[in-house]
């Protein structure tokens, strides 16, 4: 089954690029994370962006897309971390933490 | 987008348990809204009879039946994390599932109160039901014997039992206190109906081969360490030519889900295994999306077959 992620290879692509993200790189792989997921070209994200704004984001897709974006980013949310996001731009300052940038 | 309830005015039932979830929990509202969109009218006016069953079976409470359901949802999620990170099901046996969830009386109280919202606003639990009535029970002949595993909250056996064409109804479980639940939840749907509740274990052999003309099974095998045994009892049940109904979610994490199947094409492969040719099938994806784009995502899919004891075997 391919349904497991390689969070390896994520972390091998990330290597050298985690510590120099900044937020608009981060948003914009961060889009590209959700055009993937939610199979929607049109999607442009912005840091106001909330699930209400996306067609499809409910949150059996949230759950998809977060899991999508720990891979793609080579990082693990905390459960603690990801019950809270009020939009797009908690997201990425959430991500842009976990990088350390 | 947010639902518009005037939608339901003429499905009152219906729209009484909408309204009640709904006040309880708001932001339901998107979900419901892709729920019920696409509905054709007879569907609608079948799930507004199936909503006055949830609402006998609910009593005074049905509030508390809706936060049941949310709190289910939210179990769910857990689960669907567990799953999407790490491609499988987090429980692999009974024993796990046993003590995890069947034997805590108050978390196995919720949970079966959150199911039986969600027989009404889950898309492939309610279409299931659907099915049943109309292309299983249709498929019955004068004098049936029908057998049901693990029959919950009573809502097949019910239906079933709707049908003139029924001699003898039976159904089994492994638990006397879920027998005793199917039993109270016959009575205050006023079912009245000699039926006959057993506990018997589908793993084992059957008391009675090729008795029963039709069988159903669902929502039962994903719980099973061996489902294969199951399916290879309820042949064994039916007699040659007899039909079966089994509905089984794939790619369904679950809390007390153990086994997992994660293509169409691998479930009802499994099924022939077991001996069943198949008369009929159903795929239905989870609320709110296709069936290619549910396949394409491994989201869930609740597969429906009605598969059949071949009259001559192999």
């Amino acid at each position: 089954m391919q349904l497991r992620h390689s969070r390896a290879d994520a972390e091998k692509r990330l290597e050298g690029e985690t510590n120099t993200m900044d937020a608009d790189t981060i948003l914009s792989k961060l889009n590209e994370v959700f055009r993937d997921e939610l199979d929607d070209e049109s999607i442009s994200l912005s840091n106001a962006t909330m699930a209400k704004d996306i067609e499809g984001w409910d949150s059996l897709a949230h759950v998809r897309l977060l899991v999508a974006t720990e891979v793609a980013f080579g990082i693990r949310f905390g459960s603690a971390e990801i019950g809270g996001l009020e939009n797009v731009g908690a997201l990425v300052a959430l991500i842009a933490k976990k990088l350390g940038a | 987008m947010s639902f518009e309830q005037a939608r339901l005015d003429p499905y009152p039932n219906l729209k009484h348990v909408v309204s009640n979830l709904l006040e309880v929990w708001p932001q339901h509202s998107d979900y419901c809204e892709a729920r019920f969109r696409d509905d054709p009218p007879g569907f609608m006016q079948r799930s507004n009879e199936l909503a006055g069953l949830v609402i006998k079976l609910s009593g005074a409470d049905l509030a508390s039946y809706c936060g049941d359901y949310k709190w289910m949802c939210e179990e769910f999620l857990k689960e669907e994390f567990f799953f999407r990170r790490e491609g499988r099901y987090r429980l692999s046996t009974f024993k796990e599932a046993f003590d995890d969830v069947y034997n805590k009386p108050e978390y196995m109280g919720r949970y079966v109160r959150g199911i039986l919202i969600s027989q009404l606003i889950w898309t492939p639990h309610a279409r299931a039901f659907d099915f049943f009535r109309t292309h299983f029970l249709t498929g019955n002949a004068a004098g049936n014997n029908h057998l049901e595993i693990g029959p919950g909250h009573g809502l097949f056996l019910y239906f079933a039992l709707q049908d003139p064409k029924m001699a003898h109804l039976e159904a089994w479980d492994v638990s006397q206190s879920s027998i005793a639940a199917t039993k109270h939840a016959l009575s205050a749907l006023g079912v009245n109906r000699q039926i006959d509740l057993i506990e018997q274990d589908v793993l084992t052999s059957p008391p009675k081969p090729a008795f029963f003309d039709s069988a159903i099974i669902s929502e039962v095998l994903e719980h099973l360490e061996r489902p294969d045994l199951a399916l290879q009892t309820l042949r064994q049940a039916l007699r040659p030519g007899g039909r079966l109904f089994i509905n089984v979610p794939i790619n369904s994490p679950a809390p007390d889900h153990i086994y997992l199947w994660t293509t169409i094409e691998e479930f009802v492969g499994f099924v022939k295994a077991q001996g069943f040719e198949i008369e009929n099938q159903q795929f239905l994806p989870v609320t709110g999306h296709s069936l290619e784009r549910a396949i394409k995502k491994k989201l869930s899919i609740s597969c429906i077959l009605i598969a059949r004891r071949p009259i001559v075997e192999a």
